[in-house]
């Protein structure tokens, strides 16, 4: 589309759309609201420079996803970010309230399990936000991080026996 | 505890983190911005650059005094080029681009030496060596500028420049 005025529509729109999700989803890799809101204008710098072609809505929240994962990478390569280690960082989450009726799971272990994926190495953390939270097929994860459909049910496999590691106390291998 | 409990507790933890009315308006503004120029642009901006200086070296006037045909004169532009002379029967035009002054022919110094008449036209040398053309009356019709310069035939003649082109004046008919 070489339509600036479509253009300026369309980035409207996916922003509206799609701009909380690339909020979080930023938030997951680089753990800092201000980082996160940086990186959702890069996001969205680049679709309006690209302006790619997508068929449906599938489509759109795949690419944004995709994209906001190689911000996120490109964010943390950098030497700035290098320093500070995967658990050293606080949250600066801004949280809301707990739910009262949560008693299955206490507050403490909602912590741990956050920590815990947020603290994933990214080959196993892409997988797991892409389908524990985004809720998307494994089909469609291979086709965002480009790798084949089996290697990433091998890594959500793996996730699982780390969280189980990690619950019994044990030491990632 | 499962990875299946991971949605809701970063849906819990992330509740306050969404697009606000104000980044929105900032992403827009900055996508915008700094959106960059085309690399197409660019390249179309250059090309018309360099056009433009390969053409703008000459560029030819056609003049015709009598209002009927137009004889087209094709040359290089050298040193001493001529302005339009209304009186004159034959013009070589000074292109706007042209870095020399214009000159007056009118102002011109009579010329030192004149060579032989052939159809009403006559080579002619000014002071520095410089050859251009006068008619009946001695006046210059081609200012002084070519290194050497053949006699009027058929209305045409073949001129040197001083840096070796070769340009071909051409002439109107003397009654």
């Amino acid at each position: 589309m070489s339509d600036p005025q479509g253009n300026r529509l369309e980035i409207d729109r996916l922003v509206a759309q799609y701009g909380s999700l690339v909020l979080k989803q930023a938030f997951f890799y680089l753990r800092d609201q201000h980082k996160a809101e940086d990186a959702a204008q890069e996001v969205f710098m680049r679709i309006y420079r690209k302006q790619p072609l997508l068929n449906d809505e599938q489509s759109e929240k795949a690419y944004l996803l995709r994209v906001t994962i190689n911000v996120c990478k490109d964010v943390l390569k950098s030497a700035w970010n290098r320093r500070v280690s995967p658990m050293a960082e606080g949250y600066d989450a801004p949280t809301g309230s707990p739910g009262p009726e949560n008693t299955a799971i206490t507050n403490e272990e909602r912590q741990q399990l956050f920590d815990f994926v947020l603290a994933l190495p990214p080959i196993y953390k892409d997988v797991v936000l892409l389908f524990y939270y985004h809720d998307l097929p494994t089909s469609e994860i291979a086709r965002i991080l480009s790798i084949p459909e089996v290697t990433v049910r091998t890594r959500l496999m793996r996730a699982r026996t780390r969280l189980g590691d990690a619950l019994r106390g044990k030491r990632p291998k | 505890m499962r990875l299946e409990d991971f949605r809701d507790i970063a849906d819990e933890k992330t509740e306050r983190l969404v697009m606000t009315p104000e980044l929105h308006r900032r992403i827009l503004y900055n996508c915008q911005k700094k959106k960059p120029v085309s690399r197409s642009v660019w390249i179309a901006a250059a090309a018309c650059f360099v056009i433009m200086v390969i053409s703008g070296v000459a560029l030819v006037h056609h003049m015709d005094v009598s209002g009927g045909d137009g004889m087209i004169a094709t040359a290089r532009l050298a040193q001493g080029e001529i302005t339009d002379n209304t009186t004159s029967e034959a013009h070589i035009a000074v292109s706007a681009m042209s870095k020399q002054p214009v000159v007056d022919i009118k102002a011109l110094p009579m010329p030192v030496e004149i060579g032989e008449y052939s159809e009403g036209y006559a080579p002619a040398r000014n002071e520095e060596g410089l050859w251009g053309y006068v008619d009946n009356d001695g006046e210059w019709v081609i200012a002084p500028q070519y290194a050497e310069v053949s006699p009027v035939k058929n209305l045409r003649a073949t001129a040197i420049c001083t840096d070796g082109a070769k340009v071909t004046p051409v002439f109107k008919a003397q009654e």
